[in-house]
């Protein structure tokens, strides 16, 4: 079991930097204000591997603290939403439905990054009421509508990597008797 | 891209700075407090202050103005958009209208308080990366990481995989670099067609590319194993940074310039 332990975590360690290749800079194109990240690719990858879990977040985390423009906040709440996306596609596995494992990934991502993404452009202030009273935030001046705008275009150039891509490479490697290899 | 452009990867330029010679963990932590803290602060003027200070560490971190400014560049479309709705949306004191829509006096303010928030944040983020390694922020991130391993959070397994994929991405950008000339020499085409097409045409290279990363890993994984590598045992380091006077004092300095800032933006 050991053996397996080691494999496992060097397997999450491969698919985290294939991860980041594929988000360098020649691999994330944008039309107009849709941009897809083909790295995102991966996130279809825990329906097969648990490891690929911990391997996605890790890759999402060094490709934001390579290229990220927000730094610390996508380092955080970006490696959090793939993290908790990667956990669902996990467990959606059960279902034995590849296309439901897509869902996850674009779904959270959307809602997560699209939501502190508004945050930052102050389409909505978490003003914190005077006197810090309770600890209760309250979302001021929310604009509902650029939040929809904003999580929609983050879901859509998910959509188009997860279902392009994503997708057909988890056939791919179904067919081919791939994941049976050298386990 | 060729091999020769992982070397521009990232953003870290090794110079010898004050900021550069602080122990990576300070200059985490202190990007993650500060970066809270901007949220903290209510008013255009302090943040205005915030700023200067951060263009300040920047001077001092040698960071070139331009580096900067090109840090800006992702997020230009997201100032434009902030300050186009915000312009319009915010009531207040109307200054000047046409077509039905009306720039308000708050309206210029809040824009311009976003849009700073939003340059700060960047410039926090790119004079960390610029004066940080990224083994030294993964360092720095796993020795925040060890605490949690007492609830069972897998620490050391994760501060591993880190290590690993870093080492792991100039291999896989070299393998990558190949299938991209292989599949152009017989004929893919990769920059041409819509959103649609162009990701499509990306399956020829990331299908090899998975498959080889995956036969690399359990070769790695046979051989850490054959030299008796043992998961979940403490590893050794051959540079441990430690903290110094200049530490303490950056920290100082930073506390004392917040609570400045926070008192103002208070008053």
């Amino acid at each position: 079991m050991k053996n397996n332990a080691l494999k496992k975590i060097v397997r999450g360690s491969a698919i985290a930097a294939a991860y980041v290749v594929l988000t360098g800079p020649f691999a994330v194109f944008s039309f107009g204000a849709i941009q897809v990240r083909l790295a995102e690719a991966l996130t279809i990858l825990p329906f097969f591997w648990p490891e690929a879990i911990a391997g996605l977040a890790v890759g999402c985390f060094i490709s934001n603290l390579l290229w990220s423009p927000f730094g610390v906040i996508d380092w955080t709440l970006g490696t959090f939403a793939t993290l908790l996306a990667a956990t669902l596609t996990f467990l959606l596995s059960r279902t034995k439905k590849i296309w439901l494992g897509a869902i996850p990934p674009i779904v959270i991502n959307g809602l997560v990054v699209g939501l502190y993404v508004s945050v930052l452009q102050g389409f909505f202030d978490i003003g914190i009421p005077q006197g810090l009273q309770g600890f209760t935030a309250t979302f001021t001046n929310f604009k509902i509508g650029a939040y929809m705008v904003v999580a929609g275009q983050i879901m859509l150039g998910e959509a188009v990597a997860l279902g392009v891509l994503g997708v057909p490479l988890a056939y791919v490697l179904k067919r081919t008797g791939f994941l049976n290899e050298g386990l | 891209m060729s091999l020769a452009n992982f070397v521009t990867i990232g953003q870290f330029v090794p110079l010898d700075t004050p900021i550069h010679r602080l122990d990576p963990r300070v200059k985490l932590l202190l990007s993650l407090v500060l970066l809270v803290f901007i949220f903290v602060v209510g008013k255009l003027l302090p943040l205005l202050a915030l700023f200067v200070l951060a263009m300040v560490c920047a001077a001092l971190a040698k960071v070139p103005l331009m580096h900067l400014v090109r840090g800006m560049r992702p997020i230009l479309i997201l100032i434009v958009l902030t300050v186009v709705i915000q312009l319009f949306s915010t009531s207040g004191e109307p200054l000047l209208s046409f077509w039905g829509l009306t720039i308000t006096k708050e309206g210029i303010l809040v824009s311009l308080f976003v849009v700073l928030r939003l340059i700060l944040l960047v410039s926090i983020s790119v004079i960390l990366t610029y004066a940080t390694s990224p083994l030294d922020l993964t360092f720095a991130l796993e020795s925040f990481m060890l605490p949690l391993k007492r609830i069972g959070f897998p620490a050391s397994e994760i501060a591993l995989m880190m290590s690993i994929a870093l080492r792991f991405i100039p291999t896989l950008l070299e393998e990558t670099d190949k299938i991209i000339k292989a599949q152009t020499s017989r004929g893919a085409d990769f920059s041409s067609g819509g959103v649609i097409a162009r990701a499509k045409s990306f399956i020829p290279v990331l299908i090899p590319l998975f498959v080889s990363a995956f036969r690399r890993a359990d070769e790695l994984a046979d051989a850490m194993e054959s030299r008796c590598f043992i998961t979940g045992e403490k590893r050794s380091r051959l540079h441990v940074p430690k903290l110094g006077l200049n530490d303490f004092v950056a920290v100082a300095l930073c506390v004392v310039a917040m609570a400045g800032v926070y008192v103002w933006s208070i008053l």
